[in-house]
């Protein structure tokens, strides 16, 4: 089983959001918002002609970043976040983590998601059993 | 939209139950979920874990733009997601039928110096196994920004 230690860093996981994976979510979520999908309604907001990310979708980048160090997803028990802005299509982001602290069982990883340009926009917590 | 009465908000609102239901996620769903999600490479049938997120609102009974109606507030007031929070005790699998509970767990009134006034309207949602054991939890927060509170 692979260990985490305190202070270790999550290899990095930087992605294009991609309109097309947006549009396949919307789908999946039954989510009628056009706000996620179609340019020209966010224009019409005067949100720009860049649909905005779903945010279970947005979360989903830091988690990726934990899965892939952990040999199991069952591993991951608890999962908490912020949002703190939004990302919208063609959007570059960079997902990270860090190791905070090592308990007895498990371990507290801190995660965030960045967008190139914008700063952070989400941060959080997730509890990792290791037992 | 005139601003709702906090009180008889929370009144109307905290503990209110939604009708629940169930969702089943198919093995193509999973599939092309986790194309999507840009995931690393998951045993079929273990479903990554935001899809306790998303499980919980497949099958919660209640669409978001009713969720938004029951706040008083409408489609294009803003709303965002706040805090989340997905406890996973088992991992989620495809082709299971889950069961959802729950409804409104709180709501508070803030006022930020930047964003004005919000409430915050946090429901938490139980994915229940067939066997009548909770998988996972859901926990989330929707924000409501009240702008007719500070025009």
């Amino acid at each position: 089983m692979r260990d985490l230690y305190v202070g270790e860093r999550l290899p990095e996981l930087r992605l294009t959001v991609e309109l097309g994976a947006m549009k396949v979510f919307s789908v999946l979520m039954a989510d009628p918002n056009p706000i996620h999908f179609d340019p020209a309604h966010t224009a019409a907001l005067g949100l720009g002609d860049r649909p905005v990310n779903q945010g279970t979708l947005t979360l989903s980048y830091p988690v990726d970043a934990l899965l892939a160090v952990l040999d199991d997803p069952a591993r991951i028990r608890r999962v908490r976040c912020r949002f703190a802005g939004s990302v919208v299509a063609d959007d570059v982001v960079t997902a990270g983590g860090e190791v905070t602290a090592r308990h007895p069982t498990g371990a507290t990883v801190s995660i965030w998601l960045d967008v190139e340009g914008r700063g952070r926009v989400l941060t959080g917590e997730v509890d990792v059993d290791l037992s | 939209m005139t601003l709702p009465d906090i009180d008889e908000l929370r009144e109307r609102l905290v503990g209110h139950p939604f009708p629940g239901g169930s969702f089943r996620v198919a093995e193509y769903e999973r599939w092309l979920s986790h194309d999507a999600m840009r995931s690393p490479a998951l045993a079929a049938p273990l479903l990554h874990p935001v899809w306790i997120l998303l499980g919980a609102l497949r099958g919660m009974g209640i669409s978001i733009d009713e969720l938004t109606g029951l706040a008083g507030a409408g489609a294009h007031d803003g709303t965002v997601f706040g805090e989340t929070e997905m406890e996973q005790r088992r991992p989620l699998r495809a082709d299971v039928e889950y069961t959802v509970r729950g409804g409104v767990a709180d709501l508070v009134r803030r006022v930020g110096r930047r964003a004005g006034t919000m409430d915050l309207l946090t429901f938490r949602l139980e994915i229940v196994e067939p066997t009548g054991e909770v998988a996972a939890v859901s926990s989330q927060t929707f924000v409501f920004p009240r702008r007719d509170a500070d025009a």
